[in-house]
């Protein structure tokens, strides 16, 4: 899929950069040969973050905006965009919905960002909508949050946010039909006791209605529960029910833990989860463990994914992704924080230099049609504020991700 | 009786104690209700918050929302879960983990605001409250609480109003004491002069000092007073009971001692006596020394040995200086040496064999002799020292020393003996045969030549048997090592099969070499001896198999790892399709002297040493030889046998041509045999070549019309001579006549039997003949020949491989390379002999009867080649040869000298090259060997050249 869209400004970058004046409008195309271009306007743009830092879920939070961040030191790297540099402010919310929602106060307030960016979960970002509606005057939006959750892709809220990756109702309903193909009727839900959960549920509840199916058993984990927490009494409600697929609505310590107490349990049922899971790390704990344990927990598992898998160089956007990131920083979490970062970088560049909030919002809202390097075109437009509904199957074989067809 | 002043302080507490109770029961009862209310008024707010919050969620149906609400909810205090449930019981949200409690609905339906439920794994009750949301019309929020934090405050409350009461009470009784505290000292100072007075004076317990006021003072004074009287009655009471008490104890200890004491003195009577006993009774002297080297005590055979008839002329006196002065040699022995001094000196035991003791009528005797220190408390104070008389036990060694040198002299004579034998039978047999070999070469008769025929059979026979008997007491005689050298594996199987191939061609037997492609060309071991056995087992075969064909192969054993790389093990297999062995012969045939039945020994022939000798050589090849056989369809001999892959490639592989050649060349192979078919079918395809076999001419007739009709034709024609039908001569006759005579170069396989079928070969335009059995090396040199890919060395003729000429045909070789020649050798018969074979050659030959003579005509004339006779008088050929390298290393020349002997131990071959030898035969000569020899020696030289 290297289609022209993409080499072309590579090419040009390459040619002309020599001949270009120092001010000259940069591009992120270019290799990292390339001068350091002195920007006109030293002011950056700022973009701000809360996201969970620390704490069991925080490789989430980290990997994302490990992604943008190598995306934007790029464009940096290159003389910014229309001149200007990208900053981003990063504040820690603890996967909890008062801090985000502080954090999100502080920057509306205090910082002057131009939007906000990268959020991570469903229960802080459905609690800052809110605030954003509160502050609707000052035409603050958040882009790219990490949460496939309904709130934010519906009334009254979704004019406030632009969701890059597809909902989890998208990914719940290809979880199922994959499930459903495979001849499992009896499905089990493991949800995080929170509003993440419950909009996982809703989206399987949905799915399998669709097929005149019910779930069989629901069962619930509190949230930022670690790795080592006893889950044994969920398995065994599940198991009991007779359930013969399960579909973990989870991150990944949590899941993890669940996947590690069904298996020593000998309960081998395959296990779906969502792409909040964490997929990478997930595994690489899973892999730990069974080395400490001498066995292998890793199989019949399947993750949907909202990105291809970062080392699948067949998309552009992967490509990009692996040229600017070493082996170990690579996660399908990391792509995400990537094409997020390579979205608005569009955007802003459409923007035009010193862009007012509402310009930026027109921007992204241009965004149709448009191909971050993936295949497939952005969806945005002044009605309409889901970017793409793509979603990618992936299942463990041999203990790695491969990519599964979907049904 | 209970005094006013207790009754009235009893009293004053009842009182304290009603009050406080009532007063502390109205409190609690009015605070913990006012608490209840406060809790149950705060759970109602929390509980409409909940139910106003989530309204607009669930009326948007947004469940994630809704649960959003709820999850917050569960910060608030004293909430412990929260849920909405749709107007029909459908929960929409909830915060219980791991699931929803299936009995929570049951217990709320019907109860009134608010319910006390009780879960499973919660730590107490929850009390539920709940809101309509919209009126009831979309659900309803219910939201538990926990009590644990009321009834804590309830029951702190509570410890708060106890304390209160405790207080108070506690200052009455406080008040009602100190009352009665004042008067107490003097009553109880009263009370006590009064008990003093009539009671005994250690019953007195002094009163207590409250205080330092004057009733203080007067208590202490009168238990000051008191004290003391009772002090004085004690210590006389104490003193009298002490004294009685010392008496008896002394008295006790007397008696035990008493008997202790005549215990031990009998016990130790009694033990001396045994040790006595036992040390008198011991067959070793045994004496004991004191540290200066003074005997303290000796026993009876310590007497007896040394000659003495009492104790008492030996205790004291110095054992050393008495009868350990001197040393067996007459010399003097310092004390400083004496092991009994040195025990004791140096606190180590030590022990000899080899020493001598005197007795006192001054005769010595040999002793084992051991002594070891005594210890008392950490210091030596003597030795105990046993000796033994030794005199039998060295006199047996003595004798057993004289037979083992009789038994090593005895063997060496046996080896001699085998060498001289060796040599004194092979002399003589080699004028046999070489004088037979040369007069059937000669114009004879019928009768002459099947006389004469019979005399070298004979000869031939008589050789083999000499041989094995050899081998067989080489062997036994652990005289036979094995040499390891490099060498080609072909070639050698080859020059193997051809010296019977002869034999087989007679017999009407096919003789088959299929060699694996994975077995070296170049293998480290005895080729000798691999030929041996070879040559044994083929031979054999050949033997007992009257029709058919005897198969030989070669294949690597798959090592352990199932690498068939291997580990440089070659499993060698013998198959014929003779009489076969019957099971139960099979385990013994390789056992000494020993054939598969004694009269087949009259039928056949031969020691029955030959498999004996190999199972030996296989043995010390590191292999295992064993039998397959069912008689009357055949045998297989296997045995295996370490041959490692050669550390170089000698040079002489350079001149086979390299296969790429060969490369993609079409052939034809012809041959009715299968085995024969499918191994050249095989090494052809290994090089690559494109192979097409066909069992019959007329099949390759057709091969042929077809490769030519889709213009593919062969490039090669490879056909057996003898099939049935149409044979190979008719075949080539067939495709000349063809319309299309076909370019391709022909190769005919042959038995060699007869030896008109290399010129008729010639005559019919054969490119190159080949006798069976075929090498892989010279199949590849003629394939590459036939093709035109190389010229045929100069000095290798292309029939070198014929196995046995006829006399014509060795004429034919003759005067191609005239070598003046000086044979040294001190036999007539063999001088003769030498001298013939050469000379047939077309050589020079001058002859010298020892090595002086020899080294004479060197000096004389110039010789191209020396046969050098090992053994010979005056000069030996070993001190000629040295003589002549000698004089060589001045000149720089070097004059080929090849050593002739009949010595066929080991170490002789070795022995000659040292010498400085450039060759070694073995006699009896024969025509064959000579004529390799002559023709390597050639060979080396157009190398040189």
């Amino acid at each position: 899929m290297r289609n022209a869209k993409w080499h072309f400004p590579i090419i040009i970058a390459l040619v002309l950069a020599p001949a270009l004046p120092a001010w000259t409008s940069p591009t992120a195309f270019a290799g990292e040969k390339s001068e350091v271009i002195v920007t006109r306007n030293p002011e950056p743009i700022l973009i701000g973050v809360s996201s969970v830092q620390t704490g069991p879920a925080s490789e989430m939070g980290r990997n994302l905006i490990l992604g943008s961040r190598a995306y934007f030191d790029q464009v940096n790297r290159l003389g910014g965009i229309n001149g200007r540099s990208v900053a981003i402010l990063l504040k820690d919310d603890h996967y909890e919905p008062d801090p985000a929602v502080q954090n999100t106060n502080d920057f509306i307030q205090g910082d002057q960002v131009l939007f906000l960016f990268d959020y991570v979960g469903t229960p802080t970002l459905t609690r800052t909508l809110p605030l954003l509606k509160y502050y609707s005057a000052r035409q603050v939006v958040s882009v790219g949050p990490l949460t496939g959750a309904d709130p934010q892709r519906l009334p009254p809220y979704d004019r406030f946010v632009f969701n890059i990756r597809a909902s989890y109702r998208e990914e719940t309903r290809t979880l199922v039909n994959y499930l459903y193909s495979k001849g499992y009727r009896r499905i089990g839900v493991f949800a995080q006791a929170d509003a993440y959960g419950k909009s996982g549920e809703g989206g399987v509840n949905d799915a399998l209605g669709a097929m005149g199916l019910t779930v069989v058993a629901n069962v619930t984990y509190r949230r930022n529960q670690p790795f080592e927490s006893d889950l044994r009494a969920q398995v065994k409600i599940l198991r009991d029910a007779g359930a013969d697929a399960v579909i973990a609505v989870g991150v990944y310590e949590p899941s993890a833990a669940f996947i590690r107490d069904a298996r020593m349990s000998g309960w081998n049922v395959p296990i779906a989860n969502l792409s909040p899971s964490g997929s990478s790390s997930m595994l690489r704990k899973l892999k730990e463990t069974s080395a400490a344990l001498g066995c292998d927990l890793t199989t019949n598992l399947i993750v949907s994914q909202v990105v291809p898998p970062p080392d699948d160089l067949r998309f552009p956007l992967v490509v990009g992704y692996s040229a600017q990131t070493a082996p170990n920083d690579r996660s399908f979490t990391g792509l995400e924080g990537w094409l997020n970062a390579a979205v608005v970088t569009e955007a802003l560049r459409r923007a035009g230099p010193n862009p007012s909030r509402g310009a930026f919002i027109a921007a992204m809202e241009s965004l149709h049609d448009w191909d971050p390097g993936l295949g497939v075109a952005l969806a945005f437009s002044p009605t309409d504020h889901q970017g793409l509904h793509k979603v990618w199957l992936t299942r463990t074989e041999h203990g790695i991700w491969v990519p599964e067809a979907s049904p | 009786v209970i005094s006013i002043s207790t009754k009235l302080v009893a009293v004053q507490v009842v009182c304290a104690a009603c009050v406080f109770a009532i007063l502390s029961l109205v409190l609690d009862r009015q605070l913990s209700s006012h608490m209840t209310a406060e809790f149950h008024a705060y759970n109602d707010v929390v509980t409409l918050a909940l139910a106003k919050s989530v309204e607009p969620a669930l009326i948007d149906r947004d469940a994630t929302s809704a649960q959003s609400m709820v999850d917050a909810v569960l910060n608030l205090a004293n909430v412990r879960w929260a849920y909405i449930a749709a107007a029909d019981g459908t929960v929409l949200a909830h915060t219980f983990v791991p699931e929803f409690p299936a009995t929570l609905k049951d217990q709320l339906r019907g109860s009134s605001d608010p319910t006390l439920v009780f879960l499973p794994g919660e730590a107490g009750p929850t009390l539920v409250f709940r809101k309509p949301i919209l009126v009831g019309i979309v659900g309803t929020a219910y939201v538990g609480f926990t009590l644990e934090n009321l009834q804590a405050s309830i029951h702190s409350m509570e410890r708060v109003i106890l304390g209160i009461g405790m207080v108070l009470l506690a200052a009455t009784l406080l008040v009602a004491l100190l009352t009665t505290r004042i008067t107490k000292p003097i009553r109880l100072l009263t009370q006590a002069a009064r008990s003093f007075a009539s009671a005994a004076p250690e019953s007195y317990r002094p009163l207590p000092v409250a205080a330092n006021d004057e009733v203080g003072v007067l208590t202490t004074s009168f238990n000051r007073m008191a004290a003391h009287v009772c002090e004085e009655h004690l210590t006389l009471e104490a003193r009298v009971v002490e004294r009685t008490q010392a008496l008896s104890v002394t008295n006790a200890g007397l008696t035990a001692e008493i008997a202790e004491r005549e215990r031990a003195q009998q016990a130790l009577t009694e033990s001396g006596e045994l040790v006595r006993l036992l040390l008198e009774g011991a067959p070793e002297a045994i004496y004991g020394s004191d540290e200066r080297g003074n005997i303290s005590f000796c026993n009876a055979s310590c007497l007896r040995m040394l000659g003495y008839s009492e104790a008492d002329e030996l205790l004291g006196r110095n054992m050393h200086d008495t009868a350990h002065h001197t040393k067996p040699d007459g010399s003097h022995y310092p004390l400083a040496d004496c092991p009994v001094y040195r025990a004791v000196n140096e606190g180590h035991a030590y022990h000899t064999q080899d020493d001598v003791l005197w007795r006192k009528d001054g005769t010595t005797f040999p002793v084992e002799l051991s002594s070891r220190p005594i210890h008392r408390g950490g210091v030596a104070i003597g030795a105990v020292v046993t000796f033994v008389d030794i005199t039998e036990r060295k006199r047996a060694e003595e004798m057993l020393r004289g037979a083992k040198e009789a038994a090593e002299q005895g063997s060496r004579a046996k080896s001699e003996f085998l060498a001289n034998m060796s040599h004194e039978i092979r002399t003589p047999l080699n004028g046999i045969i070489g004088m037979t070999d040369l007069a059937l070469d000669s114009d004879l008769s019928e009768a002459q030549r099947q006389l004469l025929g019979t005399v070298k059979l004979s000869a031939d026979s008589l050789l083999n048997v000499v041989n094995d008997v050899l081998d067989f007491s080489k062997i036994e005689a652990g005289k036979l090592e094995l040499e390891a050298v490099d060498f080609n594996l072909p070639e050698c199987l080859g020059a193997s099969l051809r010296t019977l191939a002869l034999r087989a061609n007679q017999s009407d037997l096919e003789l088959l070499c299929d060699v694996h492609p994975a077995v070296p060309e170049f293998v480290r071991g005895d080729p000798n001896r691999l030929r041996q056995i070879l040559v044994n087992l083929v031979g054999n075969a050949i033997k007992f198999t009257a029709q058919g064909e005897i198969a030989l192969s070669v294949r690597p054993m798959c090592s352990a790892t199932g690498d068939v790389a291997g580990d440089g093990r070659l499993l060698f297999t013998v198959s014929d399709t003779g009489i076969g062995i019957p099971a139960a012969k099979q385990e013994i045939i390789f056992d000494a002297f020993t054939q598969a039945d004694s009269t087949t020994t009259r039928a056949y022939g031969g020691t029955g040493l030959g498999l004996t000798i190999c199972a030996r050589l296989v043995r010390m090849m590191e292999g295992r030889i064993w039998v397959d056989s069912q008689p009357g369809i055949g045998s297989q001999f296997h045995f295996t046998a370490a041959l490692p892959i050669a550390d170089y490639r000698p040079v002489a592989s350079s001149s086979i041509p390299d296969t790429a050649v060969l490369r993609g060349v079409k052939v034809l192979i012809v041959d009715d045999n299968r085995t024969n078919r499918g191994m050249l079918l095989d090494l052809l395809s290994l090089w690559e070549m494109r192979v097409v076999a066909t069992a019959t001419a007329e099949s390759a007739l057709a091969e042929l019309a077809a490769a030519r009709a889709a213009d593919d034709t062969f490039a090669l024609v490879l056909t057996d001579m003898h099939m049935p039908g149409m044979d190979g001569f008719e075949l080539i006759e067939r495709m000349r006549r063809g319309p299309h005579a076909p370019a391709a170069a022909i190769m005919m396989l042959t038995s060699g039997g007869h030896a008109d079928d290399i010129a008729r070969c010639s005559r019919h335009g054969v490119d190159a003949t080949l006798i069976k059995p075929v090498g892989r090396i010279e199949l590849r040199r003629s394939l590459c020949q036939a093709l035109g890919a190389v010229s045929p060395p100069a000095a290798v003729p292309a029939r070198s491989a014929v196995p046995a000429r006829t006399g014509k045909a060795a004429e034919q070789d003759a005067c191609r390379n005239p070598l003046h020649i000086l044979v040294a050798e001190d036999n007539p018969v063999n001088q003769m002999l030498l001298k013939r074979l050469l000379e047939k050659r077309g050589h020079a030959v001058k002859i010298a009867a020892n090595g002086r003579l020899a080294l004479q005509a060197i000096g004389e004339e110039t010789f191209d080649l020396v046969f050098m006779d090992v053994q010979m008088p005056v000069l030996d050929g070993l001190e000629a040869v040295a003589a002549l390298r000698a004089h060589e290393s001045a000149t720089g020349a070097h004059l080929t000298v090849i050593a002739v002997t009949a010595h066929a131990m080991t170490g002789d071959r070795t022995r000659c090259l040292e010498a400085g030898m450039d060759g070694y035969l073995t006699k009896p000569l024969s025509q064959p060997q000579l004529d390799e020899l002559l023709n390597s020696l050639g060979r080396e030289a157009d190398l040189a050249s």
